[in-house]
């Protein structure tokens, strides 16, 4: 669906040059939805732009349903841009336009006529959940429902390709949850590609399929989401997948430090990344092996790929079959960090 | 008790000035939005960051403001004359105002209007040009919809610079208040007229000051 080749992109800052986009190669499948994660500054913006060429690339090559975008016409690639549906972190809506019209402007881009274009946006209005808004503007909407214009307004022209910048980092945890619903909705009813980036674990945890993990304009990992972030192979990949964990963490931490030291066995703490690894991991260990595991406190998540999160527990027995049960666990991919 | 207390005051004069200063304020400021706006996206598109960065271009368009800017507007009259009767066929009355009316602020308003376009959201410009956008589109569709307050104050400003424009022209026989407050007041040394037109042309000023400040304000969704 989407092929890019030795894609780069080089900023010249006076004497010295940026590579905000190095040598990339990536292929995306159609249908999938696909993320790239990494920190500030390692050229995930630049990346997407170059995929509707915002950017013009320095080098390199975009084949998008065979037709390779770097070499298209101005007109031309008008015309395939319209076929590209874009959403942005701060929304870019025309505050002079209306929901409806918001909506309405790619299809006036598009000529198409205006009975069918009122049809199509009602439509749409339906599926994003924003019946009743038509006729608010933009400053009357919370960034959520903003959002979902935005979302709408992208999908209008049937695109066959949606870009999601940030999607989601202007909105809270529970707005954010709901967007990526409404994504992942529309990707299976519509079966368009996605390709998204972030900077939040959490929303390639929840949505994406495939994932490439960004530093330094290249890309360091590849691969299945739930592959990626259960063998993370690079230091910047284990920062991500510790992301899930953190907020809990200092109550944990806290936790430990207040409990008096057991007498015997130790505290640990337990780190889950999906995959095969299940929480019956615990009960198994116990059994196989001579000790108690007591929880004292958890924060697990279940989602299609696995259990995800961290518990604190006391693993309770002689130092020898603690020692045992700490090695059984790590072996079957649970990070354990004793006190 | 008019006649008594504006003895020289000639309704009929009044009445005949009042509709030349509106005819060259209507007129000059429909003129001056046609070709500010032109010279504004000249300006905006062409400049650095901009659509059609132009450098070259750019700086013709700026020289060329910035001159007729730098203009006093009654020596532009002045230097304006050979060309407005070439224009129009004569150097008097509210027609032969028009030329330098139109030529003095469009410059003035061009810039604003380029200043109203750098207000513009890049984000929004650049959300048009992922929808396959073409220029023309991005600029009724996009610019111009999205500075319409700012567009409009603009303008409003400009209006009441050209309503004392006209005042100036009329001084040298272009008609309008300003032409019968200079002839008919000054010269005869009848102030009551002076005074009379005074108070039209604040008149008309505040006039203009309203109905701009409401559409503005009727028009800003933000
Ligand atoms: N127009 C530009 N001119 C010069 N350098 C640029 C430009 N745009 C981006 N860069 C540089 O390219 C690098 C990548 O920037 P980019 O915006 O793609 O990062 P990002 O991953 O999207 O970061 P963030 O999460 O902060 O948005 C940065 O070092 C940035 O300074
Ligand atoms: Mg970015």
């Amino acid at each position: 669906m989407i092929e890019i080749r030795q894609l780069s992109k080089h900023y010249k800052n006076g004497s010295n040059e940026v590579h905000a986009v190095n040598d990339l190669n990536i292929n995306i499948k159609k249908g999938e939805i696909f993320g790239v994660i990494g920190f500030s500054g390692a050229g995930k913006s630049t990346f997407i732009r170059l995929l509707n060429r915002l950017e013009e690339p320095s080098t390199g090559r975009i084949v998008l349903n065979e037709k390779d975008m770097t070499t298209l016409s101005s007109r031309e690639l008008r015309k395939t841009r319209q076929k590209i549906g874009m959403i942005f972190q701060h929304f870019h809506l025309l505050w002079s336009r209306t929901v409806f019209e918001n909506i309405s402007l790619p299809l006036e881009i598009a000529k198409v006529p205006k009975r069918e274009r009122k049809q199509r946006v009602q439509r749409l209005i339906d599926l994003v959940g924003l019946s009743g808004k038509e006729n608010s503007y933009p400053s009357q909407l919370s960034g959520g429902q903003k959002q979902r214009v935005g979302i709408a307004r992208a999908l209008a022209n049937h695109p066959e390709v949606l870009l999601c910048d940030e999607p989601t980092s202007a909105l809270d945890p529970q707005t954010t949850d709901d967007i990526l619903e409404l994504l992942v909705d529309i990707n299976k009813k519509l079966g368009i590609t996605i390709v998204l980036i972030t900077h939040e674990m959490h929303v390639i945890q929840k949505i994406c399929h495939r994932v490439a993990v960004m530093e330094n304009g290249s890309i360091i990992e590849e691969g299945k989401a739930k592959d990626v972030f259960q063998n993370p192979v690079k230091q910047t990949t284990r920062r991500f997948v510790q992301q899930l964990a953190r907020p809990h963490e200092s109550e944990e931490d806290y936790l430990s430090e207040q409990m008096e030291r057991p007498e015997k066995g130790k505290i640990a703490r337990l780190r889950f990344f999906g995959g095969d690894v299940s929480g019956t991991m615990i009960s198994e260990t116990a059994k196989t092996f001579d000790i108690q595991i007591n929880l004292l406190k958890a924060h697990l998540s279940q989602d299609e790929s696995g259990v995800f999160g961290s518990m604190m527990v006391h693993l309770d027995g002689t130092d020898n079959e603690v020692e045992k049960a700490i090695e059984y666990l790590t072996d079957s991919g649970i990070d354990v960090e004793v006190k | 008790m008019l006649y008594e207390w504006f003895p020289n005051v000639r309704l009929e004069d009044l009445w005949t000035a009042t509709y030349e200063t509106l005819y060259m304020t209507i007129i000059s400021v429909i003129g001056t939005l046609i070709f500010g706006i032109i010279l504004g996206l000249l300006l905006f598109l062409t400049g650095k960051g901009g659509l059609k960065e132009n450098p070259f271009f750019h700086f013709i368009v700026a020289s060329f403001v910035n001159i007729f800017r730098a203009i006093p507007f009654i020596i532009l009259i002045l230097l304006l004359f050979p060309f407005t009767e070439f224009l129009v066929g004569t150097i008097r009355g509210p027609k032969a105002a028009l030329p330098a009316l139109i030529i003095g602020a469009s410059p003035f308003y061009g810039r604003m209007v380029e200043i109203a376009l750098k207000e513009v959201d890049k984000g929004v410009i650049e959300a048009a040009q992922a929808m396959g956008a073409s220029l023309n589109t991005i600029i009724f569709k996009v610019l111009l919809p999205e500075s319409m307050p700012a567009l409009v104050s603009g303008i409003t400003v400009t209006a009441i610079a050209l309503i004392g424009y006209t005042a100036m022209a009329g001084v040298i026989g272009a008609g309008g208040l300003g032409d019968l407050a200079y002839m008919k007041g000054f010269q005869r040394w009848d102030f009551d007229v002076v005074f009379v037109c005074t108070v039209l042309i604040v008149l008309i000023v505040f006039l203009f000051q309203f109905i701009g400040d409401l559409i503005s304000r009727t028009l800003d969704k933000r």
